[in-house]
């Protein structure tokens, strides 16, 4: 008997694991796939909420953002939780989030409700907003004069830097009124094929001195170079820091779109974490055991039954599988009711949800689970599981898209659900 | 609203009917015209059975997730997507399906649309019996 499990393996469900590992709670995670997490583009979205905020030009803290998204959203989980839980959640979380990719490479900066939203670039040729970013994504400094070489490797589809130079350079006008100079900085280097199988080639060194080698030459009087998102998966921290020896510049990657490097390399790097905190991995959970008013062990795919004091339901939304959509759409492992901006789900029918005016972005793109104070899931207005706890996305009735939230989100309510959840420790379901 | 309904019904009303009339006129269109260009094309049928494995292989999302899982040079991504979409491209993949085979128990730990890889393995195989057999060898 385990005294957690754990329905999830992205950030959120990891967050949650090892919240109630480092509580001293016994702890199992099951996931079925890889999701969202594994696909996030190397920044951490915290809060920002252009919307709700017309004037960008004026400072505004992460507290301003969250109280913003509070005042206007009462279902998103900030405003379900209120601004203190929520900045208390979400500090912890992020503290063990650090504790968790220590060594790992993708280190992030100390994180304070005080600062501002940064200005990143990316892959498409945007300036993006965030609260941080891993380091390989920082370092470009948008704000001040400078003479910075964009990227090109030969054939490379996914990164063209004529046109990253001309975007990023026109966001960051926009956002900040002045941007450094970007040139492109063409290279005879192979960019052929898919992104993930171009880094797990720079993982050599010799490919990396190849790389070096031309840039050394075609680099010279730069201040720093924007590279895609590709400098090595396994070896990440040793190919950037081999390439801006080499080079004696800084070297910033930008923020990946699909297929995402810097996502697969943040799931490996949670994994990696969840193992050495002594997470037990279980198969994929596909059936629960109830007795009306809490959940008294699961059924996994190759039929195992495991028991849990406590479960935390981290299981995302379409993408991951928390929610599946046959004659309605419903959360996949509890049959849990689902909720949209605009109210309950079951009962609209497609044609409904379709012609509905909503608010933040299509309906089934706020889809989830509601959850109260404590996060515990609600069906018919009561708390449906007593010893089951909601991290994530698979809480609904919000966009992550409209006030950039996900991974805020995810590290307040993971943290939240698995300390909740490891506080349950002991008692017999 | 009325209006707007009953005007979009007039105008697809009105196309059809000057489609009609057209052919009163007309030698171009019709199925055999139609049947000819395919055949000059020589793509072969789909078979019955093929539109349930693409119904089933078509839920990839591009994510790119499952390249993440195969080696050296190697992106499965594309593999997959082609042999969904892009049935002529079969022959190209054919070194590909034992390759996909051999991956798919990985793929399917990562992949979050749950793509099943043995089954695009398998379409690729069917593809390149179908085409061997369509198309000479000697490529006239």
């Amino acid at each position: 008997m385990l005294d957690v499990l754990v329905v999830g393996g992205g950030l959120a469900g990891a967050i949650a694991a090892l919240v109630a590992r480092q509580k001293g709670a016994s702890v199992g995670l099951s996931s079925r796939s890889w999701g969202a997490t594994a696909m996030s583009t190397g920044a951490l979205d915290i809060a920002y909420t252009p919307a709700l905020s017309p004037v960008q030009r004026t400072p505004r803290t992460l507290t301003d953002h969250i109280k913003d998204i509070i005042a206007h959203r009462p279902r998103h989980p900030y405003g379900v939780l209120g601004l203190t839980v929520t900045e208390s959640g979400l500090s912890q979380g992020y503290d063990v989030l650090l504790n968790a990719l220590a060594g790992t490479g993708l280190d992030l900066p100390p994180l304070s409700m005080a600062q501002e939203n940064s200005g990143l670039a990316s892959s498409l040729g945007t300036v993006l907003p965030a609260a941080t970013a891993f380091a390989s994504h920082r370092g470009l400094p948008l704000r001040e004069p400078g003479r910075w070489g964009v990227l090109q490797m030969a054939g490379d589809a996914y990164f063209d830097a004529g046109r990253l130079a001309r975007g990023i350079a026109h966001d960051a006008l926009a956002f900040y009124g002045s941007s450094p100079e970007l040139v492109p900085v063409p290279l005879r280097f192979s960019g052929h094929g898919p992104s993930l199988a171009r880094a797990r080639a720079l993982d050599d060194r010799a490919v990396v001195d190849a790389l070096a080698s031309e840039l050394v030459v075609k680099a010279k009087g730069l201040s720093g170079l924007l590279v895609p998102p590709v400098l090595g998966l396994a070896r990440h921290q040793d190919v950037r820091r081999w390439l801006s020896e080499a080079t004696g510049m800084p070297v910033v990657e930008a923020l990946a779109h699909l297929p995402s490097v810097p996502g697969v390399r943040f799931q490996l790097a949670l994994e990696a974490a969840l193992k050495a905190a002594g997470v037990a991995r279980v198969d994929e959970v596909v059936a629960p055991r109830t007795d009306g008013q809490r959940v008294t062990s699961v059924v996994t795919r190759d039929g195992l039954e495991l028991t849990a004091s406590a479960y935390v339901l981290a299981s995302g939304r379409f993408i991951a599988g928390g929610l599946t959509w046959t004659d309605h759409c419903r959360e996949a492992l509890f049959d849990l009711p689902v909720v949209t901006e605009l109210g309950l789900l079951e009962a609209d029918s497609p044609h409904k949800i379709v012609r509905a005016k909503p608010v933040e972005s299509h309906p089934l793109m706020t889809a989830g689970i509601k959850v109260n104070r404590q996060l515990q899931p609600i069906r018919e207005a009561r708390v449906a599981y007593t010893n089951v706890f909601a991290a994530g996305m698979i809480i609904g009735g919000f966009a992550s898209r409209y006030a950039l939230c996900a991974d805020g989100v995810a590290l307040a309510t993971g943290f939240l659900a698995g300390q909740a959840a490891a506080a349950m420790r002991g008692e017999v379901p | 609203m009325i209006l707007r309904f009953l005007n979009a019904r007039f105008v697809l009303g009105l196309a059809l009917m000057r489609n009609l009339v057209l052919r009163l006129f007309t030698r171009r269109g019709g199925a055999k015209a139609w049947l000819g260009t395919i055949a000059r094309e020589r793509l072969a049928p789909t078979a019955p059975q093929a539109w349930r494995h693409y119904a089933a292989s078509s839920r990839c999302i591009g994510c790119g997730l499952c390249d993440s899982v195969a080696r050296d040079n190697e992106a499965p991504s594309e593999w997959i997507l082609g042999v969904a979409r892009q049935a002529e491209d079969a022959p190209l993949a054919q070194d590909k399906a034992v390759r996909l085979r051999a991956l798919a128990e990985a793929i399917a730990k990562v992949c979050p649309a749950r793509v099943p890889t043995d089954e695009v393995a398998g379409i690729i195989e069917d593809n390149v019996r179908m085409l061997a057999a369509v198309i000479p060898r000697d490529g006239g």
